[in-house]
């Protein structure tokens, strides 16, 4: 997965659901609490252990026998959601070090 | 070098330090017959002056006032109370409140409230009240529940279409409400099996608001009303989860311990599933008012 957990972000139950929480922490950067679907708890739990996608939709297949291109674009578009609310950051790029000529 | 004194909440007392030593004259003396708590004084650490300074508070004795009302939720919490935003009203030796978010009009509501009925309704606390939960176990009697969501907005629907035929009082702008009350008060549902859940007790606190309400004594918690503004006057019932994320954001806490915010979470959960909940929208006050009264009270 190309994102990792905002600095700052609690998982809690709230009456049944689970939720995120942005802690001080994320100051501006992360203001609104997000109610997870089963399926979103799935993702973040991904984004937040840094799984790989197979793993991802490993998890996905338990629960549903739609077809791994739906979930790609349910994991993508819930990226993006998460995104969009400051909940991920895009992961770092890997620095390429350069040998002296 | 920090101001000692002693603050009793909830029948707890907390020692408190003090950045500015005024800022003990908001409270009032400590209770002699309140349980003390041991263990580190509650205060303002550095970060957190540091963190609401950036936001452009002013560095004084009322600013560290203010701020306490966070510090001091995150310490209530370790002993099963919390601080909510809300007005809490006293009716009939039940506590009730009115949350929401600053501006939308719970002074407004609590002031129309008395007006509409003298002498009923008394004010525990203006802005901030405590929540103190008590486990106990429902005896096997009926329990009271709102009245489903869709009958109490049909009933706002028949509200509007009978608005016509009623003459107008001069006091209401938009319209009256039927003399008929077309929204039926909770009502018991039959019999629950016995459970454990908690008592909510609500008491007063220092933190009265800019109308400095208060004088009603603590009572227990009978119902919860969320306040919201919306181009009509609407009253409809809440499940907790639908009343869940409103009412965890009115809850005041530091929100810089992620062991605090998921007790808090927790705390929203039991007082959600204590209580019935409703949803309030104002369009116009007394209208909306007058359907809180004929509604709930």
């Amino acid at each position: 997965m190309n994102y990792t957990a905002r600095p700052g972000i609690v998982t809690a139950q709230l009456c049944g659901m689970n939720v995120l929480i942005p802690s001080r922490i994320t100051g501006d950067a992360c203001k609104t609490i997000l109610p997870l679907t089963l399926m979103g708890a799935i993702v973040w739990t991904g984004i937040q252990k840094d799984y790989p996608i197979e793993k991802v939709l490993e998890a996905f297949r338990i629960f549903s026998k739609k077809p791994d291109e739906e979930f790609i674009e349910k994991i993508d578009s819930f990226c993006e959601k998460l995104y969009q609310k400051g909940f991920i950051i895009p992961k770092e790029a890997p620095t390429v070090e350069v040998s002296p000529s | 070098m920090k101001h000692l004194i002693d603050v009793t909440f909830a029948g707890l007392t907390f020692p408190c330090a003090l950045r500015y030593p005024e800022t003990a004259r908001y409270f009032p003396a400590p209770d002699p017959a309140a349980s003390r708590v041991e263990g580190e004084s509650v205060c303002l650490t550095e970060k957190d002056w540091q963190f609401y300074l950036d936001t452009d508070m002013e560095d004084c004795a009322h600013t560290e006032f203010s701020l306490l009302t966070a510090a001091f939720s995150d310490a209530l919490m370790d002993h099963d109370r919390m601080i909510l935003h809300s007005v809490a009203l006293r009716w009939r030796d039940k506590a009730y409140l009115i949350a929401a978010r600053s501006g939308a009009g719970k002074s407004t509501q609590a002031r129309c409230l008395q007006e509409l009925r003298p002498g009923e309704f008394g004010i525990i606390c203006g802005d901030r009240p405590i929540l103190e939960f008590r486990h106990s176990e429902r005896s096997e009697e009926s329990v009271p529940i709102p009245v489903a969501a869709h009958s109490v907005r049909h009933a706002a629907i028949a509200c509007h279409s009978e608005r016509s035929e009623e003459s107008a009082s001069p006091s209401c702008s938009a319209g009256n409400l039927p003399a008929r009350s077309p929204v039926p008060k909770p009502s018991p549902l039959g019999k629950v099996s016995p459970q454990a859940t908690d008592e909510v007790i609500v008491h007063p606190s220092p933190w009265n608001g800019k109308e400095n309400w208060y004088g009603a004594e603590a009572a227990p918690l009978a119902g919860l009303i969320l306040l919201e503004r919306g181009d009509e006057n609407r009253l409809a019932a809440l499940s907790p989860r639908e009343a869940a994320i409103r009412t965890y954001a009115q809850l005041i806490q530091l929100c810089s311990d992620s062991a605090k915010i998921k007790k808090a979470a927790e705390l929203t959960t039991r007082l959600l599933n204590s209580v019935p909940i409703w949803q309030l929208t104002t369009f116009q006050v007394p209208d909306s008012t007058k359907l809180l009264l004929e509604s709930v009270f």
